[in-house]
């Protein structure tokens, strides 16, 4: 892996992909993997559908890239989550791990280690997402739980929590930011 | 996490990545060369001459070429552009060196180049070229000159890799045979050569009068043989309305 941190925003990173910069995309997986990894293997419970899962999403999301679609926030969190979530969807849907963004790609299939099949177990049983967000200010941490961990609409969060649909987006978004790189820093 | 797999992951998206900006490139430039032939070809011949004029830009020097724990290990670069001796008839050099060029490919390929490799590097116009076959090797061309009995010559030196970058070799395409069409190398069953502008296909034909016709992306193909080591073909140049086109005078 390169050893150089890229600070611009993931937006910037995405629109620089599209233009051709194909490391701008590394820092983007760089980023954010754990987190998508965390998301998926919370649902499955299987590291190595986890791992599959987590490769066909970051291929949708570069071929989403190329196609002119990206994130609108300035992490790209939320947009990952998002396509995370449609690809378990399929998935189940389909009795199979989706791989059609990455045969498209002719990215071919790795196989997990012993080691690796353990270390992304250990990730789902430790709860590490939620012992990050504990840590996150209160409000940032229930508008999180809310939408990523219970998968609720905005509207029904910002009813809840009394506030508007933006600032529960924004709360969201910082939260992830801040898991982003806690993710990062303990990894 | 220090994992195997999120690793190979990550260079897998790298060079997917860099694989769908070529391709974005070869259809952006089928389409224009299918409605505007003729705007094609002064761009072209504008682009040829600025490359020209601009003369003396700072060589593009990437840690991986200048980076080297023995000094005499770092090539030569200059920052001069690629002459109009290879720019007349391979498009590729005349276009904007992109990030593409610079990507991982290339950057992976340049760490083999060292101060005895050969001439000194034209970097600004190295580039790299992704073929639609996913499995396929890719290239990385490398300009670089070379004394010769009548004065300076700039041939290319061809470095061929596989889609994971992890190995490869290099071969040497002079000015004279790049216009003659002929295979350059091979890399396991697969083969590789040149063609100039004008060029949309090539025509493959091994010595058991096997034959097979492969696009031409970015002044190159590349296809895939029955043995390994690759039996290397005769090459037939074609154009889009399947003409043979002649060797380069």
């Amino acid at each position: 892996m390169a050893l150089m941190r890229d600070d611009r925003p993931d937006q910037d990173l995405l629109s620089a992909t599209r233009r051709g910069n194909a490391e701008a995309f590394a820092e983007i997986y760089r980023r954010h993997y754990r987190l998508v990894l965390a998301y998926l293997i919370r649902r499955v419970r299987d590291p190595e559908l986890a791992a599959d899962l987590t490769a066909e999403t970051f291929a949708r999301a570069l071929l989403a890239t190329h196609k002119g679609r990206q994130a609108r926030n300035d992490t790209a969190a939320p947009w990952l989550l998002g396509i995370a979530r449609h690809t378990m969807l399929d998935s189940i849907r389909q009795g199979q791990a989706e791989d059609r963004a990455r045969r498209r790609l002719g990215m071919e299939t790795v196989a997990l280690s012993n080691e690796e099949v353990d270390m992304i177990a250990e990730i789902g049983s430790s709860d590490g997402l939620m012992r990050l967000a504990r840590e996150l200010p209160a409000k940032q941490r229930d508008a999180l739980i809310a939408r990523v961990i219970d998968e609720r609409d905005y509207p029904e969060i910002a009813e809840e929590l009394q506030c508007s649909e933006i600032v529960v987006r924004q709360r969201v978004s910082r939260a992830l930011g801040i898991l982003r790189d806690r993710a990062g820093d303990t990894a | 996490m220090n994992a195997e797999y999120f690793d190979t992951l990550e260079q897998q998206l790298v060079l997917a990545s860099e694989r769908l900006t070529n391709e974005h490139v070869v259809r952006r430039r089928r389409r224009w060369m299918g409605r505007r032939p003729l705007l094609v070809a002064l761009v072209a011949m504008m682009c040829a001459t600025t490359a020209f004029a601009v003369s003396d830009q700072a060589p593009w020097s990437p840690p991986e070429l200048t980076v080297r724990a023995n000094p005499d290990d770092v090539p030569p670069l200059i920052g001069a552009p690629v002459p109009t001796s290879l720019t007349s008839f391979l498009g590729v050099l005349r276009t904007p060196q992109s990030d593409a060029d610079r990507g991982a490919i290339t950057r992976a390929a340049l760490k083999y180049f060292n101060g005895s490799t050969r001439g000194a590097i034209r970097s600004n116009g190295i580039r790299s070229i992704v073929f639609p076959d996913s499995k396929a090797p890719s290239l990385v061309v490398v300009p670089y000159d070379v004394q010769t009995a009548t004065g300076t010559q700039t041939d290319l030196n061809v470095w061929v890799t596989d889609p994971t970058g992890a190995a490869g070799g290099t071969v040497r395409a002079t000015r004279d045979s790049l216009r003659q069409p002929m295979v350059t190398g091979s890399s396991g069953e697969y083969v590789f050569g040149f063609a100039p502008d004008g060029v949309t296909h090539v025509r493959l034909t091994w010595p058991d009068q096997a034959s097979v016709e492969v696009p031409v992306t970015r002044n190159a193909f590349m296809a895939r043989g029955t043995t390994s080591p690759a039996v290397f073909p005769t090459v037939t140049w074609l154009d889009a309305d399947g003409k043979t086109v002649p060797a380069l005078g």
